[in-house]
């Protein structure tokens, strides 16, 4: 009778939510009196964003208005994602900055009967800096968990 | 019991009786003689009371069945084998664990046990082509208690702890590449030889019975606390050899053991 009983008990526990993304917060850059950076700072952008990733065709993120956050593919084989960041103001002028995110990436699974995913450790990351002021990296690891990976800080003067 | 058995100390049973009665009847009396004229012409039955209450309480040995026993400190020893991991290794399960143990008897009661054995699965995941591989040797150490340690029949109520450490390498493939969405590349998903290592505490609960002489039958159901587990970046194993699957850390299990006392 045990035999039955062992062998027919099996759970499979795939996660809901399983898109692996990273999440970018978007912050103000306010320096303290001794230089040091005062992170935390929420802003929403006021111009209109756009993102195109280098090696993709198409826009990943088009129009973005108003957002304090957003969240891109990562791609799976690639060492480095080249991030172009396109601001657009009301008098339709145009500024862009690139981040370059370096990676390591790896395979990630739950289960044989869960699809397999690709999760990324994030090495470095740097930036232009014609609105942009920091990029930091508050979690290295990029899966599905949705916790915020970089914190962008943009000048305000 | 058999009937050969029953039949034997039945036979048995009825040889004292039939001695007991003879000795009420027969044995002389001793008691204090009556003087003068309290003499009377009456047959004064004398029973020794000593040698009567030491055939009553074979009697009372032999109507259930028993005999004591002599245990000693260190009663013997055991080894054995789980028959179930077998049944699956034959029943084609994908996965199984095959184990035998020792264990020494300290006084009928303390029997401190060391079981090794070989944790391993081929399994393939539910409507995708993802495959688990893992092939490893495991060991626990623990004892077990018997419950039943007074009773002279044999059988065993045991409740006892492991602990149990295994370290394993296992493989993870597809046959289908997987392909990023967004970039549109793929390549081939084959991770072999990932490193892992588990430790666990398990508490038993079992029952065994003794089928002839030396020869024992027993089962026993295990409930698995995982301590630690290290795993691959990759992923946790499909399968921790010895431990089992492990929904949640905690994990369920049993042997059906077959034994020899030596």
């Amino acid at each position: 009778m045990l035999l039955p009983l062992t062998l027919s008990c099996e759970s499979i526990s795939c996660p809901l939510n399983n898109t692996v993304e990273s999440v970018y917060g978007f912050y103000a850059a306010d320096y303290a009196a001794d230089g040091t950076l005062n992170t935390g700072t929420a802003i929403s952008i006021g111009d209109t964003l756009t993102v195109t990733l280098l090696g993709l065709d198409s826009v990943i993120l088009n129009r973005l208005i108003g957002a304090s956050s957003m969240k891109l593919p990562v791609s799976y084989y690639e060492d480095t994602d080249v991030v172009e960041l396109a601001f657009t103001d009301t008098l339709l002028q145009t500024a862009s900055d690139t981040v370059w995110i370096h990676k390591r990436n790896h395979h990630h699974w739950d289960d044989p009967s869960c699809p397999v995913h690709m999760w990324h450790d994030v090495l470095d990351v740097r930036s232009t800096h014609y609105l942009i002021d920091t990029v930091l990296v508050t979690n290295p690891t990029i899966n599905y968990d949705g916790l915020e990976n970089f914190q962008i800080y943009f000048r305000v003067d | 019991m058999d009937s050969k058995t029953s039949r034997s100390i039945s036979a048995w049973t009825n040889g004292w009786l039939c001695l007991l009665s003879l000795l009420l009847v027969a044995t002389p009396a001793k008691a204090s003689e009556p003087t003068g004229s309290e003499q009377r012409d009456t047959i004064v039955v004398a029973v020794d009371s000593t040698a009567v209450e030491e055939m009553t309480q074979q009697l009372a040995e032999n109507l259930g069945g028993e005999k004591k026993r002599k245990i000693h400190f260190i009663n013997g020893f055991g080894i054995g084998a789980d028959i179930l991991g077998l049944v699956q290794k034959v029943g084609s399960s994908d996965w199984t664990n095959m184990e035998a143990m020792a264990r020494v008897n300290i006084l009928e009661r303390y029997f401190p046990i060391f079981e090794l054995g070989i944790g391993e699965a081929d399994h393939e995941g539910r409507d995708l082509d993802n495959r688990f591989r893992v092939r490893a040797p495991y060991f626990r150490v623990g004892m077990d208690y018997n419950f039943r340690a007074q009773q002279a029949d044999g059988n065993r109520l045991l409740f006892g702890f492991r602990y149990g450490f295994s370290t394993y390498k296992y493989d993870l493939d597809s046959a289908v590449p997987l392909r990023d969405p967004v970039w549109k590349t793929e390549q081939q998903f084959v991770l072999h030889d990932l490193s892992g290592n588990a430790h666990w505490l398990e508490l038993v609960f079992g029952l065994e019975t003794r089928l002839w002489t030396i020869v024992r039958l027993g089962w026993d159901l295990r409930v698995k606390f995982l301590i630690n587990q290290k795993a691959h970046e990759v992923g946790e194993p499909w399968l921790i050899p010895g431990f089992g699957k492990k929904p949640d850390g905690i994990g369920w299990g049993g042997s059906f053991k077959l034994m020899f006392d030596i």
